[in-house]
């Protein structure tokens, strides 16, 4: 035993971060696109935005949170931002779709910042030659 | 250092007493949590205000290199012998979304920076953690609780250290380290995660070769605490201790030499939660 006083603190101190298991749901009705990545090819950095959140809402409800960045879109935990490339790479056959050690880490840290990552990464801008 | 209830009280402890060493580094520095997961909100403030001036990963984002709690379903009960069957496929189902989510996102995971060599996750679910399919150790380790726990045992230190570490003999410790490794820095700086059952409650020690205090030591022991979280819902047995052991605790004088400051302000928020709490 300790003579230290130590706090009577609680873990709810923080909130939890664990993910509550989504409700189980039926397949929708619709004929709309069988993934919300279906589309990634050719979308633009805001249509990948809300796409990336629909598809975050739909598998992983709790981590979509109120929270948001400074680029004004939904915040994320980093490996969320993680996962959500592994799904995009994963749905256009390129597994390691960017090399993370160069990709920066406020980019990561919003939907908005990994849905321009994946713009970028899928429609890269020619280098200009120099005359 | 003194038995603390909390992650934040006992890092704030060990980071003052690295802070007050001549060249900022300490040998064996162990700390011990009697409430692991539990923290002191405006003591992780303090630090990850820190951490994101200084353009470095936040105190979540290294606790979920040891535990990814966010690909974690988390199904809202715990596993107890005798459990129905349905609700024992929906622990299964949450832990197997949990390892399959991790082990498809490793071919990328292993592109950032220091995870070439793999990742402490990717190490405990599938051996040696590069790609997916090797032995899933806390999957091994959970079937062993629940098979003590359905026998109505309470004790068991048969998941003891594992020394030898390239063994896969079942019912060791957690392997992270591989005893053929020859690197002297860098990844893994876990070397070993023990656990051991007594009275009923699970009890986790982890060993660090050299441990970042600055950057990593809050978030290893959040991420430590989260995994015993996990393994103990999904075995049924409580909670019980964290034992952090440190051989080298490094204060990172050089790339933070405000550190003084950093721990001054840790403990200023310390005390003033532990006003607050008395004066209610």
């Amino acid at each position: 035993m300790s003579e230290y006083p130590t706090l009577d603190v609680v873990k709810s101190d923080i909130p939890t971060k664990g993910a509550i298991a989504p409700p189980k749901r039926k397949a929708p009705a619709s004929s709309g696109p069988a993934t919300p990545l279906a589309d990634v090819r050719t979308h633009s950095a805001a249509e990948l935005e809300r796409d990336l959140t629909e598809l975050l809402r739909a598998a992983r409800p709790t981590c979509v949170t109120t929270e948001v960045a400074a680029d004004g879109s939904p915040k994320v935990a980093s490996l969320v931002s993680v996962w959500l490339l592994s799904q995009v790479g994963n749905a256009v056959g390129r597994p390691k779709l960017v090399n993370l050690s160069k990709v920066r880490r406020e980019e990561l840290r919003s939907i908005g910042g990994v849905a321009r990552l994946v713009h970028r990464t899928l429609h890269p801008v020619p280098a200009v030659k120099a005359s | 250092m003194p038995t603390v209830a909390s992650v934040s009280e006992a890092w704030v402890l060990g980071l003052e007493r690295v802070v007050a060493e001549p060249d900022g580094r300490l040998v064996h520095l162990v700390s011990t949590v009697t409430d692991p997961g539990a923290e002191v909100a405006p003591v992780r403030r303090v630090l990850d205000t820190l951490l994101e001036v200084a353009d470095k990963q936040s105190v979540d984002t290294v606790a979920e290199t040891i535990f990814p709690s966010s690909l974690y379903p988390d199904p809202g009960f715990d596993w107890m012998p005798g459990i129905a069957p349905e609700k024992q496929a929906e622990l299964d189902t949450a832990a197997d979304a949990l390892y399959s989510s991790y082990c498809d996102m490793l071919p990328l995971l292993l592109t950032a920076a220091g995870n070439n060599r793999g990742t402490y996750f990717g190490r405990m679910v599938s051996w040696p953690g590069k790609v997916a399919g090797g032995p899933n150790q806390l999957g091994d380790r959970i079937s062993a609780l629940r098979g003590e726990h359905r026998a109505g045992r309470q004790r068991n230190n048969t998941l003891d250290i594992d020394v030898a570490a390239d063994s896969q003999e079942p019912l060791r410790g957690v392997q992270i380290y591989a005893a053929t490794d020859r690197r002297r820095r860098g990844f893994p700086c876990l070397t070993h995660v023990d656990l051991t059952l007594h009275d009923g409650r699970l009890h986790c020690l982890a060993v660090y070769r050299h441990q970042f205090f600055i950057e990593k030591a809050y978030g290893n022991m959040l991420g430590l605490s989260a995994m015993l979280q996990f393994l103990c819902q999904q075995s049924g047995y409580a909670p019980g201790e964290l034992v952090v052991h440190a051989t080298m605790a490094d204060a990172q004088r050089r790339e933070f030499p405000g550190v003084a400051r950093l721990a001054a302000d840790a403990r200023a928020a310390l005390d003033a939660t532990r006003q607050a709490g008395a004066k209610r």
